[in-house]
Parts: structure tokens; sequence; C-alpha cells
């Protein structure tokens, strides 16, 4: 993404104990481009959301030919916060022996101005969301 | 950074649990929170208290609503509090999915724990 706005821009392995520290990143760049209160909240709880889709089920059976990561970058253009959530393995693949409630992509439609699922070239999905600021 | 604790505590005559969520929480804490919610259901009432809680996701909403399914099939009594000092996220989770509704949910300890021990409301 670059809308010539403000970027993000952060790898990490695809582990749980990263999660908050994705979460973490995200508060300070909200901080910094003065998103806070219930919008901050709402970006918060849609990234982890993102976050602990890659590691739930992104790499499930991988094979090891790269690390696990979760990729995800942050763009904020005029009123609009994007941010992309990806990982190089098999996004929202379908397992029937799911941990979750399958919650977390209704929550996460529910939090965004909208949201894009799309695959990567050669491997992984991205997740796309944007957020609209200076709505209150 | 914030604590992220969970505390597990019995009440004086031993009948009841309370299992507190501090700072906060996600799939990084699942299994600690699961193992205090399975440890608590071998009283006969259990209490989650999100009051100190900042944050929590869909992760940690499965293993609630796993507990209070456990205590509705086995009777035993299940509360859920959400006081004042509840984070933003953690009452736009609930509401977000509808389990504000779904969950019996209290403002107070006191209350949720005179409700868990009164027995399973399902």
């Amino acid at each position: 993404m670059n809308g010539g706005g403000v970027d993000l821009e952060l790898t990490v392995a695809a582990t749980a104990e990263n999660i908050p520290l994705l979460r973490h990143a995200v508060s300070g760049f909200l901080d910094g481009i003065e998103v806070t209160g219930d919008d901050a909240s709402d970006v918060l709880l849609a990234v982890t959301e993102a976050c602990t889709n890659v590691v739930q089920h992104a790499y499930r059976d991988h094979q090891g030919e790269s690390e696990p990561r979760i990729e995800l970058i942050a763009d904020r253009s005029e009123e609009v916060l994007s941010i992309a959530v990806r990982d190089l393995g098999h996004g929202f693949a379908p397992r029937v022996d799911s941990p979750g409630l399958g919650l977390g992509l209704p929550v996460i439609a529910a939090l965004t101005r909208t949201v894009e699922i799309r695959p990567l070239s050669p491997s992984g999905t991205e997740v796309l969301m944007t957020f609209a600021l200076g709505q209150d | 950074m914030e604590s992220r604790a969970i505390s597990l505590a019995r009440t004086g005559d031993g009948r009841a649990c309370i299992v507190s969520l501090n700072g906060e929480h996600d799939l990084s804490t699942i299994a600690d929170i699961q193992q205090s919610l399975r440890e608590a259901a071998t009283a006969s009432a259990m209490v989650v208290d999100l009051t100190g809680a900042d944050f929590i996701d869909s992760a940690v909403l499965g293993a609630l609503i796993a507990s209070h399914r456990d205590a509705v099939d086995s009777d035993r009594g299940w509360s859920l509090v959400v006081g004042n000092g509840a984070g933003a996220a953690v009452r736009r989770i609930l509401e977000l999915t509808g389990l504000n509704a779904v969950l019996p949910m209290y403002a107070e300890q006191e209350e949720a724990l005179a409700a868990a021990e009164d027995g399973p409301i399902t």
C-alpha cells in the first residue's frame, strides 16, 4: 500500500506470543496519528483477530520451506486508515477442528469500513481492512 | 507493558471459585486462561471477573463460552462480571458478538457470586 500517508510495516514470526507485540505496535502507530478512544480500540481488536487467524490457520501443516510469518502494513491517508495483515501460508483455509468459534471474521467485518480477503502469489493471503477516521 | 495476570481464588466456604483476568488477553494467554477455568470448574459455582481486563478477543470469548457450556451441562453455577473498570474493547466484543445477552453477566462481583451460587443460568 502506498497512499502517500504515514506507514507502519512489520514482519514477525507467526506465533501467539507476537500477537500482543503487533497490537502494541499498532497502538503506538495510532497514538502517533492521533487515533484514540473507541476508534483505536476497534482497530486494535480487528488487528488482533486478523493476526490470530494467521497463527491459528495460515500455517497449519506448514512444511517449513520458509519461516511462518505475519506481515502487517498500516497506512493512514486522509480520513482512511488501511491495515493489511498477510501470511505466506494458506490464509483462511477451512478446518473442521478449528479451536475458535469462527467469530474472528464476523468481528473484523463489524469493526471495519471494508474488509477484503485476497490470495497472494505464489502463496499466502492478505486481509485488507479499512477504517473510517474522523467520523465522530 | 501492562500486567497480564490471571488469578484464581476460592471463596471462604470453598463453594465457589473466582477467575479474574487483568490486563490484555488473547491467544498468547489462552492456555493459562483455560487452565484456570478448568481448575475453577472443580467448585460447584464459578465467577469470571473481567473488570480488570483491558482487552480480550474472540479466542478468549471462545474459552469463556466453553466454560459456561460445561458448567450448564454439569449443573454448576457460572457468572460473568464486567464492572466499570473493564476496557472498551471488552465491552465492544461482547456487544458485537451478542454474548452480552447470552452469558449471565453482572456489574458487581458479589452479585455474580450470589447468582452463580444459586445454580446454573442457561
